[in-house]
């Protein structure tokens, strides 16, 4: 009962937001985030209280005649997910209250992309998974399309045209496997027919779904959309695409990918993990060369994902725990940091790191607020950047100890853009002119901050929620295999 | 037995700095200059007082105290709880840390007045405080990593406390870098001890070291721990990060980057004892690292001219002699030297700073001179702290570097002791030279010098009786035993910390001693003829040699750095973005986007709507599957 409201709600709410007064969607819409919130509250209650699991899934009849189910689950993992798309629904909703006609529209798919992403995360379908999948795309074309800065219909197509190139070899792949099970997309069918494949169909299916995984993570050499949808799209959608989107990629790797195809994860497994560290560093090194603001976060933000990635794909319980982690503190910073640049954008006028300066002057509170979150980002420890990053590096070393020590190279190097840039924009002779942040600003900015400090001092508030189902993941993926 | 009332007193001592700080955060603005500064003053004493009470009531917490709280996290079944832990090595170092932070904390209430941000300066003092002593207090090596990377942050803080200039933040920036690099040591350190010990705890780790026969793993923790030390305690090659911290205000200097945060790297060789000397190849290492860096660092101290960089250069060379000592197995007399260190340069460094406060911001000791007169507290102070740093009895100074000297002589033979020494007589001359500039001679400069007021010189003159009495606690055996007193030192560290026996006669201890006196005195003289009595503005620094060059540019580290580090950084990331991202990945992206385009421009042609052209592609098509049926 309770999956099926959170992934219908903000699907109805997403129509009703539409016949909202104008002047109130806004209170309508963050209303409804909280209602949200209570409502994963709950789930997550319900999960922890583990002798009543039955509310925790949902499982209908949707398409007979090939078997598809409407079948969906929370687990320990997909919680983790789910709570960070409810958590941070709210303060996507009200990152920018005003400055944006047709109010209406943006909030309507908002919702609708935390529908699908509801799905994605929920789903235990492949049919049902695909759709929810692809569902999800819809919304954040439109809100890249209609609210982007420059360029925006050159790199919302090449953003679309490149997804959507994944999602088809997706689909192929999950058909394949479907046709070579027992009739049936339930996920653990669709394992046991991809165990039961040889070598050179797995390896087929393997890098089908990698495919879409990858691009939307993203990994090099899938990654050129990137960078220009980040800075192109309205603050709306970069964090939409950078906090949640990139995690379905992820959920995608660790869900999807690997168990499906157990031969052919090892064979390709040692590959697979080196492309994630050269994507670690590429991205670093790409970030040092960006003086656009937003861009330079595009980069790190790949930094810090190629880094999850590879920690899955080194799966050991040190791996997924850190990435697991990680996909919900790099959500929390990545909003932070985008949250951050969009205000220093809209005060100055700029969006060249070169061209700004002196800003903490005027913006002293803001500056302790960005320094704050950029430790984060950079993992410091104490803050909810570190455990996760060093779960993940751990988790390499124990692979490979040379891989560790590069991989390691872009906390240096994160050091290096982050620090320079903070240098460059507050730092220096005052140029200029600016009032002091809000008051809504700062009560946003820390309730972002306490979420960094609450998170790095206990991050067993989270592990311990998904290592149960973490360990049990574990041990019937090694029966698999 | 300690009583565990006893033990959550170690909280107390922790989360009094911390307090301190988030207290002038909620009501700094509202209490005023002398508010805020007797917050962060009571905060620190009190943290002081109650390790004076841990200390002396547990009998220097010989038995260990334990403070657990819940756990931090754990990766793989790697458990890290947030515990802490006193014994007889961090107990000395949380007395260091809260005494000399109080002295310094006092100190900066004058040296600070006026300054307009006072609130964000003392917070960021007792922050540091806190993580230092989390550094020192933890039973752990991540949650030592948390004071490491703690009081890392608090340095960056400080050094561009004053952020609009814009070379200040830059200099910021390089320490906070240069630091990461060593902390992926240490991170990488620590990784590979979980692997092969389970833990990370001292207690879990140490006792397993006698059962553990792999001495290349042991070796490589050892260098990965150092690389960490590197960065943390400015030793080559990461040492350049030190004289640019002068950049943040002088106390800071005083307490940050001469008495505590830079000894860190001692405290964490110290503490991991029991490997290293089980990692023979990772302590020459150290040796040899620390000789090298106290050589060079020496070597270039005696070529400036700016008062905070001769003592910058002078902690670099004093970090490296006590590496040296810690590389031959003297822990002891490494940590030893870090006690009297913290005393004397934390002395200098505020003596410095009453100086540059007297001269309103002059640093130029070539523009300083006749000091003595108008500031009789800061020079009397000045002279005993360079005296103790000489190595002159009865002066602190002069009890650890002998220690040094002979652990050198001892572990290692003549030659090394004999490095040791010329990087004591190096010593000797720049800092009398440093000396005389300031406080003799005639004045070189028309800015009018005033003596500190009380509080400045109150934390003086209590520096300056420990550099006096400190030595004593770390009585050399020769003298002890006739007197029938005992090395306190020892005693403290004996169970903390891996000590060697001597066994030199106590003749060739006496015969080095009189060598080192000697030598020492002479230089001192030498100084005092070239630098004694300066009138005017001495036309010979201008004209150096080649060598005195280099020596003054820093021997070019920070451009060879330049040059080979960063530019082929940036040159990677150039080559990067032009030839991977922009010509390959982008191209491919927009070629395969282009490609698309032209097929669908060829494919556009078929649809033309020419009823004549669809009938000819039929019977083309029709006739072809006729032949292929045909010929089958």
């Amino acid at each position: 009962m309770l999956t099926n409201i959170l992934i219908l709600f903000p699907l109805i709410f997403a129509l009703l937001v539409r016949i909202v007064p104008r002047n109130l969607v806004w209170s309508f819409s963050l209303g409804a985030s909280f209602l949200q919130i209570i409502v994963t509250a709950l789930a997550i209650f319900n999960f922890m209280d583990s002798a009543s699991h039955p509310s925790l899934s949902s499982n209908l009849p949707w398409i007979q005649s090939i078997g598809a189910k409407w079948s969906v689950a929370i687990d320990g993992l997909s919680i983790v997910l789910v709570g960070l798309i409810s958590l941070l629904l709210p303060l996507v909703l009200v990152v920018r209250r005003n400055a944006i006609d047709e109010v209406h529209n943006l909030h309507s798919l908002i919702w609708w992309m935390a529908g699908a992403m509801y799905g994605v995360f929920m789903a235990q379908d492949g049919l049902l998974f695909y759709t929810f999948w692809e569902f999800s795309l819809i919304p954040i074309y439109f809100i890249c399309l209609k609210w982007g800065d420059r360029d925006k219909i050159k790199t919302t197509l090449k953003f679309f045209l490149y997804t959507l190139a994944g999602s088809l070899a997706m689909l192929a792949a999950l058909i394949y496997l479907y046709l070579n099970g027992s009739g049936s997309w339930d996920i653990q069918d669709l394992y046991q027919a991809g165990a039961s494949l040889d070598v050179t169909a797995q390896q087929w299916v393997f890098w089908g779904l990698f495919l879409a995984f990858a691009i939307k993570i993203p990994i090099v050499p899938l990654h050129n959309w990137q960078p220009d949808t980040y800075a192109s799209a309205p603050l709306q959608g970069t964090l939409l695409l950078s906090t949640l989107m990139g995690k379905m990629g992820l959920w995608g790797l660790l869900k999807w990918l690997v168990p499906m195809t157990p031969l052919a994860f090892t064979i390709n497994q040692n590959g697979l993990v080196i492309l994630c560290v050269v994507s670690v560093v590429y991205a670093s090194l790409m970030a040092l060369r960006q003086d656009e603001l937003k861009r330079l976060l595009a980069w790190s933000s790949m930094a810090h994902v190629s880094l999850m990635a590879a920690g899955i794909f080194v799966w050991n319980i040190s791996g997924i725990e850190g990435a697991m982690q990680q996909m919900f503190n790099h959500g929390i910073i990545t909003l932070g940091l985008f949250y951050c640049a969009a205000l220093i954008i809209n005060k100055t006028g700029e969006t060249r790191i070169s061209s700004l300066g002196g800003l903490r002057v005027q913006l002293p509170a803001f500056a302790g607020f960005f320094i704050w979150i950029i430790m984060a980002s950079i993992g410091l420890p104490l803050t909810s950047g570190f455990p996760g990053e060093f779960s993940l590096l751990n988790a390499l070393f124990e692979y490979q100890p040379i891989l560790a020590a590069i991989a390691g190279t872009g906390t240096i190097l994160g050091a290096v853009y982050m620090l320079r840039a903070y240098h460059h924009m507050m730092h220096g002779k005052n140029k200029f002119n600016v009032h002091d942040i809000h008051q809504n600003n700062k009560a946003l900015l820390a309730v972002g901050s306490l979420l960094i400090l609450i998170f790095g001092l206990g991050p067993s508030l989270l592990t311990i929620v998904f290592e149960p189902t973490l360990l049990d993941f574990f041990s019937s993926f090694s029966k698999l295999q | 037995m300690v009583s565990p009332v006893m033990e959550n007193l170690l909280l107390v001592i922790l989360l009094f700095p911390l307090l301190g700080a988030g207290l002038n955060l909620l009501i700094g603005n509202k209490v005023g200059e002398k508010g805020i500064g007797w917050i962060a003053n009571t905060a620190t004493g009190f943290s002081f007082l109650t390790a004076l009470y841990v200390f002396f009531a547990s009998g220097g917490c010989q038995s260990g105290l334990t403070f657990s709280m819940f756990e931090w996290f754990h990766f793989g079944k790697v458990s890290i709880p947030f515990s802490f832990y006193l014994d007889g090595l961090s107990g000395l170092f949380v007395l260091i840390i809260t005494g000399i932070g109080s002295l310094i904390h006092l100190f900066s209430m004058g040296y600070m007045h006026g300054d307009k941000e006072i609130k964000r300066y003392f917070m960021y003092l007792n922050l540091f405080i806190f993580f230092m002593l989390t550094l020192v207090m933890a039973s752990n090596y991540l949650l030592m990593f948390v004071g490491w990377e703690g009081v890392g942050l608090c340095s960056y803080l400080l050094i561009g406390f004053w952020y609009q200039n814009s070379t200040y933040s830059e200099a910021a920036n390089k320490a906070f870098i240069m630091n990461r690099i060593g902390d992926l040591g240490f991170l990488l350190g620590t990784m590979l001890m979980a692997y092969h010990f389970g833990s990370l705890s001292f207690g879990d780790v140490f006792p397993q070291l006698s059962q553990f026969s792999d001495t290349g793993v042991l070796t490589a923790i050892g260098i990965l721990f150092f690389i960490g030390a590197m960065g943390k305690s400015a030793q080559l090659p990461l040492f350049t990060w030190l004289p640019d911290a002068m950049a943040g205000p002088t106390p800071v200097s005083a307490l940050i980057h001469a008495a505590t945060m830079v000894t860190a790297g001692i405290y964490l060789l110290a503490r991991t004892s029991a490997l290293y000397v089980l990692a023979p190849l990772a302590l020459d290492l150290v040796l040899y690292t620390g000789l090298a860096t106290a050589l060079l660092a020496a070597v270039i101290a005696v070529y400036q001219n700016d008062i905070k960089k001769v003592l910058a250069y002078s902690t670099v060379s004093q970090l490296g002699l006590m590496f040296a000592a810690v590389g031959s197995g003297g822990f002891g007399a490494g940590v030893f030297h870090v006690l009297t260190h913290a005393a004397f340069k934390a002395l200098l460094f505020l003596g410095a700073g009453s100086v540059i406060h007297g001269l309103h911001g002059e640093q130029d000791i070539l523009k300083m001179g006749g000091l003595k007169k108008s500031m009789p507290v800061t020079y009397l102070t000045f002279l005993i702290a360079t005296l103790a740093i000489s190595g002159i009895p009865p002066f602190a100074g002069f009890f650890s570097k002998d220690l040094i000297l002979v652990t050198l002589y001892e572990a290692r033979g003549p030659l090394f002791f004999g490095i040791a020494l010329l990087i004591s007589l190096l010593t000797a001359f720049y800092m009398f030279r440093l000396f005389f500039l300031t406080f003799h001679g005639s004045p070189r400069n028309d800015k009018l010098a005033h003596e500190s007021p009380a509080g400045m010189k109150t934390a003086l003159i209590v520096l300056a009786v420990l550099s006096v009495v400190l030595g004593f606690l770390g009585l050399p055996h020769i003298f002890a035993h006739p007197l029938g007193l005992s090395n306190l030192l020892e005693e403290q560290l004996k169970t903390a910390v891996v000590m060697s026996a001597p066994h030199l006669s106590a003749t060739t201890e006496i015969v080095l001693m009189v060598i080192t006196l000697t030598a020492v005195v002479i230089t001192i003289a030498l100084s005092k003829r070239k630098y004694g009595s300066v009138q005017s503005l001495m036309a010979e620094e201008t004209r150096l040699t080649t060598l005195e060059k280099w020596a003054s540019h820093k021997f070019y580290l920070d451009e060879i750095y330049e040059t080979v580090v960063t530019k082929n950084m940036d040159r990677l990331a150039r080559f990067t973005q032009h030839w991977a991202d922009e010509l390959i990945f982008h191209n491919i992206s927009s070629l395969s986007g282009r490609s698309v385009r032209e097929v669908g421009l060829v494919m556009r042609k078929i649809q033309n709507g020419n009823v004549g052209s669809y009938f000819t592609a039929m019977v083309l098509a029709m006739s072809l599957i006729l032949i292929y049926f045909i010929f089958q």
